[in-house]
Protein backbone atom coordinates (compact mmCIF):
# COMPACT_ATOMS: atom_id res chain seq x y z
CA UNK A 1 0.00 0.00 0.00
CA UNK A 2 2.78 2.39 0.99
CA UNK A 3 4.70 1.67 -2.23
CA UNK A 4 1.65 2.43 -4.38
CA UNK A 5 1.24 5.81 -2.73
CA UNK A 6 4.96 6.47 -3.11
CA UNK A 7 4.76 5.62 -6.81
CA UNK A 8 1.73 7.85 -7.47
CA UNK A 9 3.67 11.05 -8.45
CA UNK A 10 5.80 9.01 -10.86
CA UNK A 11 2.71 7.43 -12.45
CA UNK A 12 1.06 10.83 -12.83
CA UNK A 13 4.26 12.28 -14.32
CA UNK A 14 4.38 9.59 -16.99
CA UNK A 15 0.69 10.06 -17.78
CA UNK A 16 -0.15 6.50 -16.71
CA UNK A 17 -2.91 7.79 -14.44
CA UNK A 18 -4.58 11.19 -14.17
CA UNK A 19 -3.95 13.48 -11.15
CA UNK A 20 -7.60 12.93 -10.23
CA UNK A 21 -7.11 9.13 -10.14
CA UNK A 22 -3.98 9.60 -8.01
CA UNK A 23 -5.96 11.72 -5.58
CA UNK A 24 -8.75 9.13 -5.54
CA UNK A 25 -6.30 6.30 -4.84
CA UNK A 26 -4.72 8.30 -2.03
CA UNK A 27 -8.16 9.07 -0.60
CA UNK A 28 -9.21 5.41 -0.85
CA UNK A 29 -6.21 4.18 1.13
CA UNK A 30 -6.56 6.98 3.63
CA UNK A 31 -10.16 5.99 4.45
CA UNK A 32 -9.29 2.30 4.36
CA UNK A 33 -6.40 2.74 6.77
CA UNK A 34 -8.55 4.64 9.25
CA UNK A 35 -10.50 1.74 10.81
CA UNK A 36 -7.32 -0.30 11.16
CA UNK A 37 -5.74 2.46 13.19
CA UNK A 38 -8.91 2.69 15.24
CA UNK A 39 -8.95 -1.02 16.01
CA UNK A 40 -5.32 -0.89 17.11
CA UNK A 41 -6.16 2.08 19.26
CA UNK A 42 -9.10 0.15 20.75
CA UNK A 43 -6.93 -2.87 21.52
CA UNK A 44 -4.20 -0.81 23.16
CA UNK A 45 -6.81 1.33 24.89
CA UNK A 46 -8.42 -1.79 26.33
CA UNK A 47 -5.07 -3.20 27.42
CA UNK A 48 -4.15 0.10 29.03
CA UNK A 49 -7.55 0.20 30.71
CA UNK A 50 -7.10 -3.32 32.10
CA UNK A 51 -3.64 -2.52 33.47
CA UNK A 52 -4.75 0.77 35.00
CA UNK A 53 -7.84 -0.92 36.46
CA UNK A 54 -5.75 -3.67 38.05
CA UNK A 55 -3.43 -1.04 39.48
CA UNK A 56 -6.37 0.87 40.98
CA UNK A 57 -7.79 -2.35 42.48
CA UNK A 58 -4.43 -3.10 44.09
CA UNK A 59 -4.15 0.40 45.57
CA UNK A 60 -7.71 0.23 46.93
CA UNK A 61 -7.19 -3.29 48.30
CA UNK A 62 -4.04 -2.24 50.12
CA UNK A 63 -5.75 0.68 51.87
CA UNK A 64 -9.18 -0.95 52.22
CA UNK A 65 -9.22 -0.92 56.04
CA UNK A 66 -8.42 2.80 56.09
CA UNK A 67 -11.53 3.82 54.12
CA UNK A 68 -14.75 4.90 55.78
CA UNK A 69 -17.84 2.76 55.33
CA UNK A 70 -19.34 5.33 52.94
CA UNK A 71 -16.27 5.31 50.68
CA UNK A 72 -16.20 1.49 50.73
CA UNK A 73 -19.88 1.27 49.82
CA UNK A 74 -19.39 3.82 47.03
CA UNK A 75 -16.49 1.80 45.63
CA UNK A 76 -18.56 -1.38 45.88
CA UNK A 77 -21.41 -0.09 43.71
CA UNK A 78 -19.43 2.21 41.38
CA UNK A 79 -18.32 -0.56 38.96
CA UNK A 80 -21.93 -1.72 38.76
CA UNK A 81 -23.20 1.74 37.82
CA UNK A 82 -20.40 2.19 35.29
CA UNK A 83 -21.13 -1.17 33.65
CA UNK A 84 -24.84 -0.35 33.61
CA UNK A 85 -24.25 3.00 31.88
CA UNK A 86 -22.04 1.26 29.31
CA UNK A 87 -24.62 -1.47 28.68
CA UNK A 88 -27.48 1.05 28.52
CA UNK A 89 -25.52 3.07 25.97
CA UNK A 90 -24.87 -0.09 23.89
CA UNK A 91 -28.58 -0.86 23.78
CA UNK A 92 -29.74 2.73 23.24
CA UNK A 93 -27.30 3.37 20.40
CA UNK A 94 -27.71 -0.21 19.13
CA UNK A 95 -23.96 -0.75 19.21
CA UNK A 96 -22.19 -3.82 17.80
CA UNK A 97 -22.26 -7.21 19.50
CA UNK A 98 -18.72 -6.58 20.78
CA UNK A 99 -20.00 -3.62 22.82
CA UNK A 100 -22.96 -5.58 24.10
CA UNK A 101 -20.93 -8.66 25.01
CA UNK A 102 -18.28 -6.61 26.80
CA UNK A 103 -20.73 -4.54 28.80
CA UNK A 104 -22.85 -7.62 29.67
CA UNK A 105 -19.78 -9.45 30.96
CA UNK A 106 -18.68 -6.41 32.95
CA UNK A 107 -22.17 -6.08 34.38
CA UNK A 108 -22.29 -9.74 35.33
CA UNK A 109 -19.13 -9.48 37.41
CA UNK A 110 -20.03 -6.04 38.79
CA UNK A 111 -23.32 -7.40 40.20
CA UNK A 112 -21.52 -10.26 41.96
CA UNK A 113 -18.79 -7.93 43.19
CA UNK A 114 -21.17 -5.29 44.56
CA UNK A 115 -23.19 -7.83 46.58
CA UNK A 116 -20.02 -9.55 47.85
CA UNK A 117 -18.37 -6.27 48.82
CA UNK A 118 -21.42 -4.90 50.65
CA UNK A 119 -21.67 -8.25 52.47
CA UNK A 120 -18.01 -7.83 53.39
CA UNK A 121 -18.39 -4.23 54.58
CA UNK A 122 -21.19 -5.23 56.97
CA UNK A 123 -19.62 -8.60 57.90
CA UNK A 124 -22.59 -10.54 56.58
CA UNK A 125 -21.73 -14.23 56.44
CA UNK A 126 -24.76 -15.00 54.29
CA UNK A 127 -25.30 -18.29 52.60
CA UNK A 128 -23.45 -19.00 49.42
CA UNK A 129 -26.13 -20.80 47.35
CA UNK A 130 -28.61 -17.98 48.03
CA UNK A 131 -25.98 -15.43 46.98
CA UNK A 132 -25.32 -17.31 43.73
CA UNK A 133 -29.05 -17.63 43.08
CA UNK A 134 -29.58 -13.87 43.53
CA UNK A 135 -26.62 -13.22 41.27
CA UNK A 136 -27.95 -15.52 38.52
CA UNK A 137 -31.48 -14.11 38.70
CA UNK A 138 -30.22 -10.52 38.51
CA UNK A 139 -28.02 -11.31 35.51
CA UNK A 140 -30.19 -13.72 33.55
CA UNK A 141 -32.00 -10.83 31.75
CA UNK A 142 -28.63 -9.79 30.29
CA UNK A 143 -28.70 -12.90 28.11
CA UNK A 144 -32.01 -11.65 26.64
CA UNK A 145 -31.38 -7.92 26.54
CA UNK A 146 -27.76 -7.80 25.45
CA UNK A 147 -27.91 -11.17 23.65
CA UNK A 148 -24.83 -12.11 25.60
CA UNK A 149 -23.36 -15.52 24.82
CA UNK A 150 -20.54 -14.95 27.32
CA UNK A 151 -22.97 -14.65 30.26
CA UNK A 152 -24.70 -17.79 28.98
CA UNK A 153 -21.29 -19.45 28.88
CA UNK A 154 -20.68 -18.54 32.52
CA UNK A 155 -24.01 -20.15 33.40
CA UNK A 156 -22.80 -23.41 31.81
CA UNK A 157 -20.58 -24.23 34.78
CA UNK A 158 -21.32 -27.24 36.89
CA UNK A 159 -20.64 -25.55 40.28
CA UNK A 160 -23.25 -22.96 39.32
CA UNK A 161 -25.88 -25.63 38.74
CA UNK A 162 -24.90 -27.52 41.87
CA UNK A 163 -25.44 -24.41 43.96
CA UNK A 164 -28.67 -23.49 42.19
CA UNK A 165 -30.03 -27.00 42.77
CA UNK A 166 -29.07 -26.50 46.41
CA UNK A 167 -31.63 -23.73 46.87
CA UNK A 168 -34.23 -25.47 44.74
CA UNK A 169 -36.06 -26.38 47.91
CA UNK A 170 -37.11 -22.76 48.24
CA UNK A 171 -40.47 -22.69 46.45
CA UNK A 172 -40.56 -18.93 45.88
CA UNK A 173 -37.77 -19.29 43.32
CA UNK A 174 -39.72 -21.93 41.41
CA UNK A 175 -42.55 -19.43 40.99
CA UNK A 176 -40.06 -17.04 39.40
CA UNK A 177 -38.80 -19.66 36.95
CA UNK A 178 -42.31 -20.59 35.90
CA UNK A 179 -43.05 -16.91 35.29
CA UNK A 180 -39.86 -16.68 33.25
CA UNK A 181 -40.87 -19.70 31.19
CA UNK A 182 -44.29 -18.18 30.42
CA UNK A 183 -42.76 -14.79 29.59
CA UNK A 184 -40.29 -16.39 27.20
CA UNK A 185 -43.07 -18.33 25.49
CA UNK A 186 -45.01 -15.08 25.02
CA UNK A 187 -41.94 -13.26 23.64
CA UNK A 188 -41.20 -16.14 21.26
CA UNK A 189 -44.74 -16.19 19.90
CA UNK A 190 -45.05 -12.42 19.69
CA UNK A 191 -41.72 -11.80 17.97
CA UNK A 192 -41.55 -14.97 15.94
CA UNK A 193 -40.29 -13.19 12.83
CA UNK A 194 -38.33 -10.41 14.46
CA UNK A 195 -34.56 -10.03 14.20
CA UNK A 196 -34.17 -11.28 17.76
CA UNK A 197 -31.34 -13.81 17.76
CA UNK A 198 -33.08 -17.16 17.40
CA UNK A 199 -30.33 -19.16 19.08
CA UNK A 200 -30.35 -17.03 22.19
CA UNK A 201 -34.14 -17.08 22.41
CA UNK A 202 -34.13 -20.84 22.21
CA UNK A 203 -31.43 -20.96 24.88
CA UNK A 204 -33.42 -18.72 27.19
CA UNK A 205 -36.45 -20.87 26.69
CA UNK A 206 -34.41 -23.89 27.69
CA UNK A 207 -33.16 -22.31 30.91
CA UNK A 208 -36.19 -22.83 33.14
CA UNK A 209 -36.44 -26.37 31.77
CA UNK A 210 -32.79 -26.95 32.61
CA UNK A 211 -33.45 -25.67 36.08
CA UNK A 212 -36.10 -28.30 36.67
CA UNK A 213 -33.74 -30.95 35.27
CA UNK A 214 -31.02 -29.71 37.64
CA UNK A 215 -33.34 -30.42 40.53
CA UNK A 216 -33.29 -34.12 39.71
CA UNK A 217 -29.85 -34.45 38.12
CA UNK A 218 -27.15 -31.79 38.22
CA UNK A 219 -24.78 -33.62 35.77
CA UNK A 220 -27.48 -33.91 33.10
CA UNK A 221 -28.38 -30.21 33.44
CA UNK A 222 -24.70 -29.31 33.17
CA UNK A 223 -24.16 -31.44 30.08
CA UNK A 224 -27.29 -30.01 28.43
CA UNK A 225 -26.23 -26.41 29.17
CA UNK A 226 -22.84 -27.10 27.65
CA UNK A 227 -24.38 -28.66 24.56
CA UNK A 228 -26.64 -25.61 24.28
CA UNK A 229 -23.71 -23.18 24.35
CA UNK A 230 -21.84 -25.40 21.90
CA UNK A 231 -24.83 -25.44 19.53
CA UNK A 232 -25.13 -21.66 19.63
CA UNK A 233 -21.42 -21.18 18.94
CA UNK A 234 -21.55 -23.67 16.05
CA UNK A 235 -24.48 -21.71 14.58
CA UNK A 236 -22.44 -18.51 15.02
CA UNK A 237 -19.44 -20.11 13.28
CA UNK A 238 -21.65 -21.29 10.43
CA UNK A 239 -23.09 -17.80 10.03
CA UNK A 240 -19.57 -16.39 10.01
CA UNK A 241 -18.52 -18.73 7.21
CA UNK A 242 -21.74 -18.13 5.29
CA UNK A 243 -21.50 -14.34 5.46
CA UNK A 244 -17.71 -14.32 5.06
CA UNK A 245 -17.48 -12.34 8.27
CA UNK A 246 -14.32 -12.87 10.34
CA UNK A 247 -15.73 -11.21 13.41
CA UNK A 248 -18.77 -13.48 13.66
CA UNK A 249 -16.64 -16.51 12.85
CA UNK A 250 -13.96 -15.79 15.41
CA UNK A 251 -16.49 -14.86 18.06
CA UNK A 252 -18.09 -18.30 17.67
CA UNK A 253 -14.66 -19.88 17.85
CA UNK A 254 -13.71 -17.92 20.97
CA UNK A 255 -16.88 -19.16 22.68
CA UNK A 256 -16.01 -22.76 21.77
CA UNK A 257 -12.46 -22.20 23.03
CA UNK A 258 -13.73 -20.68 26.29
CA UNK A 259 -16.13 -23.58 26.76
CA UNK A 260 -13.27 -26.03 26.24
CA UNK A 261 -11.09 -24.09 28.68
CA UNK A 262 -13.81 -24.14 31.35
CA UNK A 263 -14.17 -27.90 30.96
CA UNK A 264 -10.40 -28.18 31.26
CA UNK A 265 -10.67 -26.90 34.82
CA UNK A 266 -13.78 -28.49 36.25
CA UNK A 267 -14.35 -31.94 34.84
CA UNK A 268 -12.77 -35.31 35.34
CA UNK A 269 -12.19 -36.01 31.67
CA UNK A 270 -8.93 -37.85 30.92
CA UNK A 271 -5.90 -35.88 29.76
CA UNK A 272 -5.95 -37.58 26.34
CA UNK A 273 -9.51 -36.47 25.60
CA UNK A 274 -8.91 -32.96 26.91
CA UNK A 275 -5.71 -32.71 24.86
CA UNK A 276 -7.54 -33.82 21.73
CA UNK A 277 -10.34 -31.35 22.41
CA UNK A 278 -7.89 -28.45 22.60
CA UNK A 279 -6.16 -29.67 19.45
CA UNK A 280 -9.47 -29.92 17.58
CA UNK A 281 -10.50 -26.41 18.67
CA UNK A 282 -7.07 -25.04 17.66
CA UNK A 283 -7.21 -26.68 14.24
CA UNK A 284 -10.84 -25.51 13.93
CA UNK A 285 -9.69 -21.90 14.41
CA UNK A 286 -7.10 -22.28 11.67
CA UNK A 287 -9.22 -24.22 9.16
CA UNK A 288 -12.39 -22.11 9.41
CA UNK A 289 -10.44 -18.87 9.07
CA UNK A 290 -8.66 -20.35 6.06
CA UNK A 291 -12.00 -21.28 4.48
CA UNK A 292 -13.29 -17.73 4.89
CA UNK A 293 -10.06 -16.23 3.50
CA UNK A 294 -10.29 -18.49 0.45
CA UNK A 295 -13.96 -17.79 -0.12
CA UNK A 296 -13.39 -14.05 0.21
CA UNK A 297 -10.67 -14.28 -2.44
CA UNK A 298 -12.97 -16.23 -4.75
CA UNK A 299 -15.79 -13.72 -4.39
CA UNK A 300 -14.14 -10.29 -4.67
CA UNK A 301 -17.49 -8.57 -5.18
CA UNK A 302 -18.77 -9.81 -1.88
CA UNK A 303 -16.25 -7.71 0.00
CA UNK A 304 -17.41 -6.87 3.49
CA UNK A 305 -15.15 -4.52 5.30
CA UNK A 306 -14.64 -5.74 8.85
CA UNK A 307 -12.20 -4.30 11.29
CA UNK B 1 -37.72 -6.63 19.51
CA UNK B 2 -37.90 -2.87 19.42
CA UNK B 3 -34.94 -1.07 20.94
CA UNK B 4 -37.32 1.00 23.05
CA UNK B 5 -38.78 -2.03 24.84
CA UNK B 6 -35.36 -3.66 25.24
CA UNK B 7 -34.11 -0.42 26.77
CA UNK B 8 -37.05 -0.18 29.19
CA UNK B 9 -36.54 -3.82 30.22
CA UNK B 10 -32.85 -3.06 30.67
CA UNK B 11 -33.55 -0.07 32.93
CA UNK B 12 -35.81 -2.27 35.10
CA UNK B 13 -33.06 -4.91 35.30
CA UNK B 14 -30.45 -2.27 36.17
CA UNK B 15 -32.67 -0.86 38.93
CA UNK B 16 -33.17 -4.34 40.41
CA UNK B 17 -29.43 -4.97 40.25
CA UNK B 18 -28.75 -1.73 42.11
CA UNK B 19 -31.61 -2.33 44.56
CA UNK B 20 -30.15 -5.55 46.00
CA UNK B 21 -26.83 -4.15 47.33
CA UNK B 22 -28.39 -0.79 48.27
CA UNK B 23 -31.14 -2.51 50.27
CA UNK B 24 -28.45 -4.49 52.09
CA UNK B 25 -26.66 -1.22 52.90
CA UNK B 26 -29.89 0.43 54.10
CA UNK B 27 -30.97 -2.49 56.33
CA UNK B 28 -27.59 -2.90 57.95
CA UNK B 29 -26.98 0.82 58.34
CA UNK B 30 -30.36 1.10 60.15
CA UNK B 31 -29.32 -1.72 62.49
CA UNK B 32 -25.94 -0.13 63.20
CA UNK B 33 -27.33 3.37 63.85
CA UNK B 34 -30.56 2.49 65.69
CA UNK B 35 -29.90 -0.96 67.14
CA UNK B 36 -28.69 -1.92 70.62
CA UNK B 37 -25.03 -2.93 70.84
CA UNK B 38 -24.25 -6.19 72.66
CA UNK B 39 -20.90 -7.73 73.57
CA UNK B 40 -20.71 -11.36 72.46
CA UNK B 41 -17.79 -13.36 73.89
CA UNK B 42 -15.85 -14.94 71.04
CA UNK B 43 -12.68 -16.62 69.83
CA UNK B 44 -11.27 -15.37 66.54
CA UNK B 45 -10.17 -18.13 64.16
CA UNK B 46 -9.02 -17.69 60.57
CA UNK B 47 -10.02 -19.79 57.61
CA UNK B 48 -9.95 -18.43 54.05
CA UNK B 49 -13.00 -18.09 51.96
CA UNK B 50 -12.61 -18.54 48.22
CA UNK B 51 -15.01 -15.77 47.19
CA UNK B 52 -14.70 -13.00 49.70
CA UNK B 53 -11.07 -12.65 50.67
CA UNK B 54 -9.85 -12.94 54.21
CA UNK B 55 -11.95 -12.85 57.32
CA UNK B 56 -11.87 -13.85 60.93
CA UNK B 57 -14.41 -16.55 61.71
CA UNK B 58 -15.95 -15.82 65.09
CA UNK B 59 -16.61 -18.75 67.35
CA UNK B 60 -19.23 -17.51 69.80
CA UNK B 61 -19.53 -19.05 73.23
CA UNK B 62 -23.12 -17.92 73.63
CA UNK B 63 -24.76 -20.10 71.01
CA UNK B 64 -26.89 -22.43 73.07
CA UNK B 65 -30.10 -22.00 75.03
CA UNK B 66 -31.90 -24.29 77.49
CA UNK B 67 -35.35 -25.26 76.24
CA UNK B 68 -38.17 -27.27 77.81
CA UNK B 69 -39.64 -28.78 74.65
CA UNK B 70 -37.37 -30.21 71.96
CA UNK B 71 -39.32 -29.77 68.75
CA UNK B 72 -36.74 -27.67 66.87
CA UNK B 73 -35.97 -29.31 63.53
CA UNK B 74 -32.51 -28.66 62.09
CA UNK B 75 -32.45 -25.41 60.08
CA UNK B 76 -35.73 -24.07 61.46
CA UNK B 77 -35.88 -20.25 61.63
CA UNK B 78 -36.19 -19.00 65.21
CA UNK B 79 -36.04 -15.71 67.13
CA UNK B 80 -33.39 -15.51 69.86
CA UNK B 81 -34.00 -12.91 72.59
CA UNK B 82 -30.83 -11.14 73.66
CA UNK B 83 -30.01 -9.35 76.92
CA UNK B 84 -26.95 -8.43 79.01
CA UNK B 85 -25.86 -10.55 82.00
CA UNK B 86 -24.41 -9.13 85.24
CA UNK B 87 -20.89 -8.90 83.71
CA UNK B 88 -22.11 -6.87 80.74
CA UNK B 89 -21.88 -9.63 78.15
CA UNK B 90 -24.70 -10.79 75.90
CA UNK B 91 -26.75 -13.85 76.74
CA UNK B 92 -29.60 -15.50 74.92
CA UNK B 93 -32.49 -15.35 77.36
CA UNK B 94 -35.14 -17.14 75.37
CA UNK B 95 -36.24 -18.52 72.07
CA UNK B 96 -39.43 -17.84 70.10
CA UNK B 97 -40.96 -19.38 67.02
CA UNK B 98 -42.86 -16.20 66.12
CA UNK B 99 -41.50 -12.65 65.85
CA UNK B 100 -41.48 -11.05 69.34
CA UNK B 101 -43.66 -7.93 69.69
CA UNK B 102 -42.48 -6.64 73.08
CA UNK B 103 -38.81 -5.96 72.25
CA UNK B 104 -36.50 -5.12 69.34
CA UNK B 105 -33.54 -6.97 70.90
CA UNK B 106 -33.82 -10.27 69.10
CA UNK B 107 -31.86 -12.02 66.35
CA UNK B 108 -33.14 -14.29 63.59
CA UNK B 109 -31.24 -17.56 64.04
CA UNK B 110 -31.41 -21.12 62.76
CA UNK B 111 -31.74 -24.26 64.84
CA UNK B 112 -28.59 -26.35 64.81
CA UNK B 113 -30.16 -29.30 66.59
CA UNK B 114 -31.56 -29.92 70.04
CA UNK B 115 -30.08 -32.46 72.47
CA UNK B 116 -31.28 -33.18 76.01
CA UNK B 117 -32.97 -29.81 76.44
CA UNK B 118 -30.05 -27.82 75.06
CA UNK B 119 -30.78 -26.09 71.74
CA UNK B 120 -27.75 -25.20 69.59
CA UNK B 121 -28.13 -22.08 67.43
CA UNK B 122 -26.59 -20.98 64.15
CA UNK B 123 -25.91 -17.29 64.67
CA UNK B 124 -26.24 -15.25 61.45
CA UNK B 125 -23.10 -13.22 62.23
CA UNK B 126 -19.97 -15.32 62.42
CA UNK B 127 -17.45 -13.49 60.30
CA UNK B 128 -15.43 -10.30 60.59
CA UNK B 129 -13.64 -9.24 57.41
CA UNK B 130 -10.13 -7.87 57.59
CA UNK B 131 -7.50 -6.76 55.13
CA UNK B 132 -5.73 -9.73 53.59
CA UNK B 133 -2.90 -10.88 55.84
CA UNK B 134 -4.21 -9.25 59.00
CA UNK B 135 -6.71 -12.06 59.66
CA UNK B 136 -3.97 -14.66 60.23
CA UNK B 137 -2.00 -12.20 62.37
CA UNK B 138 -5.12 -11.52 64.43
CA UNK B 139 -5.54 -15.22 65.16
CA UNK B 140 -1.86 -15.68 66.05
CA UNK B 141 -1.98 -12.59 68.26
CA UNK B 142 -5.06 -13.89 70.00
CA UNK B 143 -3.43 -17.28 70.67
CA UNK B 144 -0.44 -15.52 72.24
CA UNK B 145 -2.75 -13.31 74.27
CA UNK B 146 -4.71 -16.26 75.70
CA UNK B 147 -1.50 -17.97 76.87
CA UNK B 148 -1.18 -15.32 79.58
CA UNK B 149 -2.24 -16.30 83.10
CA UNK B 150 -5.05 -13.79 83.27
CA UNK B 151 -6.72 -12.09 80.37
CA UNK B 152 -9.99 -10.41 79.56
CA UNK B 153 -12.24 -12.33 77.17
CA UNK B 154 -12.30 -11.19 73.54
CA UNK B 155 -15.69 -10.08 72.32
CA UNK B 156 -17.53 -8.89 69.25
CA UNK B 157 -19.62 -5.72 69.26
CA UNK B 158 -22.91 -6.68 67.65
CA UNK B 159 -25.64 -4.17 66.80
CA UNK B 160 -29.06 -5.80 67.10
CA UNK B 161 -32.40 -4.52 65.85
CA UNK B 162 -35.57 -6.45 65.04
CA UNK B 163 -33.94 -9.68 63.99
CA UNK B 164 -31.01 -8.22 62.08
CA UNK B 165 -27.51 -8.27 63.61
CA UNK B 166 -24.31 -6.59 62.38
CA UNK B 167 -20.83 -7.17 63.81
CA UNK B 168 -19.26 -3.72 64.04
CA UNK B 169 -15.95 -4.61 65.67
CA UNK B 170 -14.02 -7.30 67.51
CA UNK B 171 -12.25 -6.30 70.72
CA UNK B 172 -9.15 -8.05 72.05
CA UNK B 173 -7.43 -6.75 75.22
CA UNK B 174 -9.59 -3.63 75.13
CA UNK B 175 -8.47 -2.76 71.59
CA UNK B 176 -10.19 -2.98 68.21
CA UNK B 177 -8.83 -6.08 66.43
CA UNK B 178 -7.34 -3.94 63.64
CA UNK B 179 -5.44 -1.79 66.15
CA UNK B 180 -4.51 -4.90 68.11
CA UNK B 181 -2.81 -6.40 65.04
CA UNK B 182 -0.91 -3.15 64.43
CA UNK B 183 0.23 -3.05 68.07
CA UNK B 184 1.41 -6.68 67.80
CA UNK B 185 3.41 -5.80 64.68
CA UNK B 186 5.26 -3.04 66.52
CA UNK B 187 6.18 -5.26 69.45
Amino acid sequence: MATIIKDLPELVEHNIISPQTAADIEKYYATKAQPQNNSMLTIFGALGGILAGLGIILIFAHNWDAFSKTVKTGLAVLPLFMAQVLAGYSIFKNKSSVWKETSATLMFFAVGASISLVAQIYNISGDFPAFLMTWILLCLPLVYLLKSIIVLLIFSNRPMWTEVAGVAANTSYIVFWIALLLLTAVIMLRYKNATFNAGITAAIFCFPILYFIAKTSVPIATILTNLLVLAISVITIRNGIKRLNFRTLNFGLVVVAALTTFRFFDTNISFAIRGSLFLIVGIGFFVTNLIVVKRKKDTPNNFTHEN
Amino acid sequence: MKTKYVFIAFVVTALLQAFVPLKMVYDNETTVSQGTVFKFKTEPIDPSYPFRGKYVALNFQENTVVVKDSVYPLGEQLYALVANDSTGFAVITGIAKVRPESTTNYIIVKSNGCYEGLLRLDLPFNVFYMEEGKAQEAENGYRKYTKQDTYNPAYALVAVKEGNAVVTDVIIDGLSIRKYVLRERKE
